[in-house]
């Protein structure tokens, strides 16, 4: 009696472990399937593995995959393995039962296999996440009741769980994904060149407006070091600042001119700050790279504009003034001026005729401008000399000023030049006008004449009110007027200066201006000898 | 020198309680990996009183299946194997141990409703910490205190001593058993369900119940107990057979991830569900 419960003892427990060794054996074997099926980003392959691997363990006939919808709470079908569509869903339990089975989480049977009338098993395969539940796979068995056992409910169980594991893995995969599509986006819309690099310099992100900038034709920049693909000036003042903000934490702005295309030359403004990552550790560098010629050009532009507007109220001004003059002298000769009275008749004739020419040399100014600007302003060339042509010329403003000295220095002999007479005489008489415009009463101009191999240069220097510094570049733009106190009621047009300069460049010379505020201005000029 | 106190005074025991043969087939069964609904369900049904208990239990409103079951078979894999194998143990222990001597001092009706309490605070627990054998723990809470009722049964007068003291001295239960026995419940419901073969981690979930940080292998399982067991008697359901709130063991307590918020949300459904398990307590009727 004792051996045979022994003996049954025996059987039993042989039964046992043996069961247990095949569990160990297909749990292994389930645990490499499943491996598969959390290292795929492809919602469709996730589910073909884990269809796959449940029909390993049971042998179904068709098997299809439903989800949650979150937002409406109802279930959609987004797999199956070849089912007819209406008869599956003709044989979907009620919802309730789902919901039941999905709360309890384990693999549930919802077929009563002493049911006669079955054919078929339905089970449900909940497939839970960590926090809520993602789905089911919906299976269809032949009735054979063999097939429940604690076994197949823990493996079945096991793949359910590390199927949700994907598929979250997958939902955060492609959150990861949009949220770096939105952000490559921002880096792209954004018009300054951003390239980022890492600790050893090579480029971990860039945006298309910086190899639009900088003119870059290398295609495969990530992973690149800088030094590879920048060029020039560029390259050393990257290089320059990423050492900088490495070592210091910062660097300061610094401009650079670049060439990024044959014939473009550009200002590129350069900007940096460390990248860091989330624990604070800095991981690399973001460079900037603005093109400032384009602010440069609005800068411009806006001047320009400005100028203009000034421009119109000062050529109004300028050619209102001599026109008032006119009108109330011949007013007066014609109401007041006694017939016989011909010495006040001629004096106010004469201030009517200095006037006119005044009105004429405004007027002349615009048309030069006009002609310089629409390309027309041609030069008529002839032999002369520039001392004879300075003489003549001061000769007109020492006749009318009495509160000004104006000296004359020749150095060399001839000064013989071939150019545009009338043009040079122009620029002698804009040129001294100036000096003697802004001088005050006592003040001096003096006029210098070199002369070199192939060159004649003239400076008129004057004891005036000078310029200053930050206007002095723009004194030779056109419609550009000295601002100041001093300034603000000496006439002008803002046009001389623009036409001189022209003339002198025309004929292939150059001119500077230097000027020290409060002391006085030199303007140079030096024109070739021989017609170009 | 605990141990074997216990297991001479256990030995004395000419007829140690025992597991009806049936269920104890069941467990084994369903401990085996292989055995199959039928196998099961052949088991079970060796017995009609246990069936008809199984059937309804799974219809109960504790499971809440939205639809008849008719048959053991259907039972089993609806319910699954666990939550039959618990339905089966904890309708036979409680058929073998409720009948009670109207001793005021341990009432067993009081006793269970503590048991069934524990269990199933020791299932919700579970579940928040997203373990996935909840089933078991209902069981291991459900027998937690399994050792009092084999020391009224077979060591009557001296348990019965071990009450008043603990009501006198105002001490848990536990210390006053020692005091008396040279060791206590937990280890006498622990040896007497390893001889029943449960599982290893339910059997020392058990034993361990009062110190839970003690064993490694089952720190988790038994602190879920611990608290559990702390929870019960703060809700005031059923008795352990002593009014001293036993210490909340502050390592458990922070195993487990818990808090006054968690608790909060938890004790709405957990006596709802208490409600509705009531069919576990033998002759009551189900309150579906």
């Amino acid at each position: 009696m004792k051996k045979e419960r022994l003996k049954e003892n025996h059987q039993f427990l042989a039964k046992t472990i043996s069961g247990l060794t095949d569990h160990i054996d297909l749990f292994e074997t389930v645990q490499d399937l499943s491996r598969k099926i959390i290292s795929q980003f492809d919602r469709k392959k996730i589910f073909q593995t884990f269809s796959q691997i449940v029909k390993e363990v049971v042998a179904y006939k068709y098997a299809a995959i439903f989800l949650f919808d979150k937002t409406d709470k109802s279930f959609f079908e987004a797999y199956n393995t070849g089912i007819p569509k209406n008869r599956l869903i003709k044989h979907l339990p009620e919802e309730k039962v789902i919901t039941w089975v999905m709360y309890q989480g384990r693999w549930t049977v919802i077929t009563d296999f002493e049911d006669k009338k079955a054919t078929k098993i339905y089970s449900i395969l909940p497939i839970v996440g960590r926090e809520q539940s993602l789905g089911f796979m919906y299976i269809v068995t032949d009735n054979d009741e063999s097939f429940y056992n604690r076994k197949f409910t823990s493996i079945l169980g096991f793949v359910a769980s590390q199927t949700a594991i994907a598929l979250e893995n997958l939902r955060l995969y492609d959150k990861i994904k949009s949220s770096q599509a939105y952000l490559q986006n921002m880096v792209e819309s954004i018009s300054n060149g951003i390239m980022a690099i890492d600790m050893e310099g090579k480029v971990t992100l860039i945006n298309r407006n910086t190899t639009a900038i900088l003119g870059i034709k290398t295609r495969q920049i990530i992973g690149r070091h800088y030094m590879d693909f920048l060029k020039g000036g560029l390259k050393k003042e990257v290089n320059k600042i990423h050492k900088e903000i490495q070592s210091k934490g910062y660097a300061v702005e610094s401009m650079v001119s670049y060439r990024p295309y044959k014939e473009v030359q550009i200002t590129v403004g350069i900007t940096a700050s460390l990248l860091t990552d989330q624990n604070k550790e800095t991981i690399g560098t973001i460079v900037v790279f603005r093109n400032m010629s384009a602010s440069t050009e609005i800068k411009r532009l806006t001047r320009l504009d400005k100028m203009k507007s000034e421009f119109v109220s000062n050529a109004s001004h300028e050619l209102r003034t001599p026109l008032s003059i006119i009108k109330s002298y011949t007013e007066a000769l014609l109401t007041q001026v006694e017939h016989e009275d011909i010495e006040t008749r001629e004096h106010f004739l004469s201030v009517i005729d200095s006037e006119t020419d005044h009105l004429t040399g405004i007027v002349s100014n615009f048309l030069d401008v006009s002609r310089i600007e629409s390309g027309t302003y041609g030069l008529d060339y002839s032999q002369f000399s520039l001392k004879e042509l300075v003489n003549s010329v001061i000769v007109r403003f020492k006749a009318k000023l009495t509160n000004i000295d104006i000296f004359t220095d020749f150095k060399g002999d001839t000064h013989v030049l071939d150019a545009d007479e009338d043009k040079i005489r122009e620029v002698l008489i804009n040129l001294i006008a100036n000096s003697v415009k802004f001088s005050p009463t006592g003040g001096i101009v003096s006029i210098t004449v070199l002369e070199r191999d192939k060159s004649v240069i003239c400076s008129i220097s004057d004891t005036g009110i000078g310029i200053p510094k930050d206007q002095l570049p723009f004194i030779f733009d056109k419609f550009f007027r000295v601002d100041n106190s001093d300034t603000y009621e000496i006439e002008g047009t803002g046009l001389g200066l623009s036409i001189v300069k022209h003339i002198v460049e025309s004929h292939g010379g150059s001119m500077v201006a230097e000027s020290i505020l409060g002391k006085g201005s030199v303007f140079t000029f030096s024109l070739p000898k021989k017609r170009r | 020198m605990e141990n074997e106190k216990l297991k001479e005074r256990l030995s004395s025991i000419k007829s140690l309680p025992t597991l009806p043969v049936v269920a104890s087939n069941v467990i084994q069964l369903t401990q085996n990996p292989d055995s199959t609904a039928p196998e099961i369900a052949d088991a079970i049904s060796q017995d009609q009183s246990l069936s008809s208990k199984v059937l309804m239990t799974a219809n109960s409103a504790y499971y809440g299946f939205p639809g008849k079951i008719n048959t053991i078979n259907y039972a089993i894999v609806v319910l699954g194997l666990n939550n039959i194998k618990n339905i089966v143990l904890s309708t036979s222990i409680m058929e073998r141990f409720s009948e009670s001597d109207d001793d005021f001092l341990f009432d067993r009706k009081q006793f269970w409703q503590h048991s069934l309490l524990c269990g199933i605070i020791s299932k919700k627990i579970s579940e928040h910490m997203g373990i996935k054998n909840f089933e078991e723990m209902f069981m291991c809470g459900l027998l937690h205190d399994f050792g009092k009722v084999v020391l009224d049964t077979y060591f009557h007068e001296e348990f019965v001593q071990a009450l008043e003291m603990a009501k006198t001295q105002e001490i848990p239960i536990k210390d006053a058993e020692y005091k008396i026995f040279g060791f206590n419940h937990s280890g006498v419901g622990a040896l007497l369900l390893k001889r029943w073969s449960l599982p290893p981690s339910m059997v020392k979930s058990v034993e361990f119940h009062h110190k839970p940080d003690e064993k490694k292998s089952v720190k988790r399982t038994a602190s879920i107990v611990h608290v559990a067991d702390y929870l019960c008697r703060r809700i005031g359901i059923g008795s352990g057979g002593d009014d001293v709130t036993p210490t909340l063991n502050k390592k458990a307590w922070n195993l487990l991830e818990l808090n006054a918020e968690i608790i909060k949300k938890m004790t709405i459904p957990i006596i709802q569900e208490f409600k509705s398990a009531t069919g576990f307590l033998g002759n009551e009727k189900d309150s579906e």
